[in-house]
């Protein structure tokens, strides 16, 4: 019997094998298809002799990129997805810490050193036998990893969290039961691939049977004709960030497009929503159901969830709600007892959906996965999220503050420390300190040494991605300091 | 004012001061968030408000393309 994600493609290709199951601008392909297309690819890579090895798919955002997901989860391997936009230098990292044993890619160009490499192409792939791959496909089970996401890190080297096939079945299991998803639904993607609130669309659609529409970038700069794509192609559900939901609110787009028949569900994770643009978005779809996700890539996307019930005002806190199906939430203090009403303490999360770890860096996964302190009877690892958060009159949770330097930004998460790291590294940089300005969402770097600004600016967008590149610099002849030696960040924070 | 509309892209971001290219969406100078808030600097500055539907890439891929759609607005009254 087989026991792993495949199981669902499976069982969707032979319930609903002509219904589409994404549309990728002009192209689309039907669940028949993508199981065929799927099978060919798992039978080049079991060709390989490869069995529960990382594979890296390094292609620009598309259709294709779900097809390598899936061809690698039937082979028995699992997946690392590369962003093609990403700086060459941290795609280097990325691939050190990964060491794929095969890389699938659509690039000519060769961005791949030294490891084997296998050229995508949708058209020519073709199923000799699909016997070849049934062996190792049975042999994976829902505790093999599916897949290793990267995420910032704050010593300069992104981390990779280890998903396994159960932590995403029972989080699509619960997504599916909670909001009521159904073959008839369809998806409106925002998330890129690498960002793993995409793994909601895809692996929803994938077990329901619902089409998945991925959004083209280009349409977020435009929100009345995003509006207008998600109405013509009747998409139910959007899962996005809350940045895109406050663009297109803010610049009255929702005015403009009637939504409120045929899109239902609207739902967001990944930074703050604002209650007044979400209060616009609720206005336009009365009878829409909107919820607040939040987790860490650590614990497969979401792990606490807060289904809208009731008006806020603008000032007011939306909770981040209860514990989703299959986690359960500890909201320790710094004794690591669970905190009484209306204090403060950090969300602990325990349960199927939390990471196995960080790929390859046991060090730092020491640090955040820690045996669950009330629990002294057998082993029992929780994530330690570094979110400080409370409950409130409802016993709902809310979110506070981070506990280090981490933020939010355009719903990427970034260590700033990174950033930080990064720079000190620098010739000419004597000293150096990154600020969030939470105001105007802007990331500011404190620079001290006689570097040349353009030359900063260089540096980082040649090792960071652009959505981690300062907007401002500042060149300081010296960084304030704290009584204890250390860079006064309160009064630089200030100064902004 | 297109000086004006130029020192608006550069406090939006630093990187256009030394922009050569020909599109400032696909070069990540200009993103949604940042056109949103170039939308409300212009309302401000001009008292105008530009319609939603004219909020399409094509006038955001240069400081040209925005004049231009500034000045459908303001018609070219400053």
């Amino acid at each position: 019997m087989i026991n792993n994600i495949t199981k669902w493609l499976d069982e969707t290709a032979k319930k609903y094998p002509d219904n589409t199951a994404i549309v990728d601008g002009e192209r689309s392909v039907t669940f028949w298809e993508l199981r065929y297309k799927a099978l060919c690819l798992a039978e080049a890579i079991v060709e390989k002799g490869l069995f529960k090895e990382p594979i890296a798919v390094m292609m620009p955002k598309s259709m294709d990129v779900i097809v390598c997901f899936l061809g690698v989860a039937y082979s028995g391997n699992f997946y690392s997805v590369i962003d093609t936009e990403m700086p060459p230098a941290r795609q280097q990292k990325i691939m050190e810490t990964l060491e794929p044993r095969l890389i699938i890619t659509t690039l000519t160009e060769d961005k791949t050193g030294d490891a084997d490499t296998y050229q995508y192409d949708y058209e020519t792939m073709e199923l000799s036998c699909e016997e070849k791959v049934i062996e190792q496909r049975e042999r994976t089970c829902d505790a093999d990893l599916l897949y290793v996401l990267f995420t910032s890190g704050s010593t300069g080297i992104p981390k990779g969290v280890t998903i396994t096939h159960q932590s995403v079945m029972d989080y699509i299991d619960w997504v599916e039961e909670t909001f009521d998803i159904r073959e008839s639904d369809s998806f409106g993607n925002q998330a890129p691939f690498y960002f793993d609130n995409s793994i909601l669309d895809i692996y929803t659609s994938i077990k329901t049977g619902a089409a998945m529409y991925i959004i083209p970038q280009i349409l977020f700069s435009q929100p009345v004709s995003l509006l207008n794509y998600l109405k013509e192609n009747g998409i139910t559900t959007i899962f996005w960030v809350p940045s895109a939901l406050i663009v297109v609110a803010n610049l009255r787009a929702l005015k403009k497009v009637e939504l409120a028949q045929t899109l239902k569900r609207v739902l967001f994770c990944g930074e703050v929503m604002p209650n007044k643009q979400l209060n616009m978005w609720r206005k336009s779809i009365p009878d829409g159901i909107f919820a607040n996700l939040y987790g860490p890539t650590e614990i497969t996307d979401a792990c606490t969830y807060y289904i809208v019930d009731r008006e806020f005002e603008d000032s007011e806190p939306l909770p981040i709600g209860k514990a989703a199906r299959n986690t359960d939430i500890l909201v320790l203090n710094e004794n690591n007892c669970l905190v009484g009403e209306g204090e403060t303490g950090e969300l602990c999360v325990r349960g199927t959906s939390i990471s196995r770890g960080y790929y390859n860096n046991q060090e730092k996964t020491k640090e955040v996965f820690v045996q669950n302190p009330l629990n002294n009877k057998y082993i029992e690892y929780i994530y330690r999220t570094g979110d400080l958060v409370k409950y409130n009159e409802y016993g709902e949770l809310l979110y506070v503050s981070r506990k280090d330097f981490q933020i939010k930004h355009m719903g990427h998460r970034i260590e700033l420390g990174e950033i930080e790291t990064l720079v000190s590294g620098m010739d000419e940089i004597e000293h150096c300190c990154c600020i969030y300005d939470n105001v105007r969402n802007k990331i500011i770097l404190f620079v001290m040494g006689a570097a040349v600004q353009e030359d900063i600016v260089a540096y980082l967008k040649n090792n960071l991605p652009y959505y981690m590149v300062p907007s401002k610099i500042i060149q300081m002849s010296k960084l304030p300091m704290t009584a204890n030696g250390k860079i006064d960040r309160k009064k630089l924070q200030e100064s902004i | 004012m297109k000086e004006k509309i130029i020192v608006m892209l550069n406090e939006l971001n630093e990187d256009f001061k030394n922009y050569q290219g020909e599109d400032l969406l696909k070069d990540h100078i200009l993103d949604s968030f940042a056109i949103m808030e170039l939308i409300a600097k212009i309302e401000d500055t001009y008292e105008i408000e530009i319609d939603a539907d004219d909020i399409m890439a094509e006038h955001f891929k240069t400081a040209d393309g925005i004049l231009e759609l500034v000045e459908k607005y303001t018609g070219n009254r400053i």
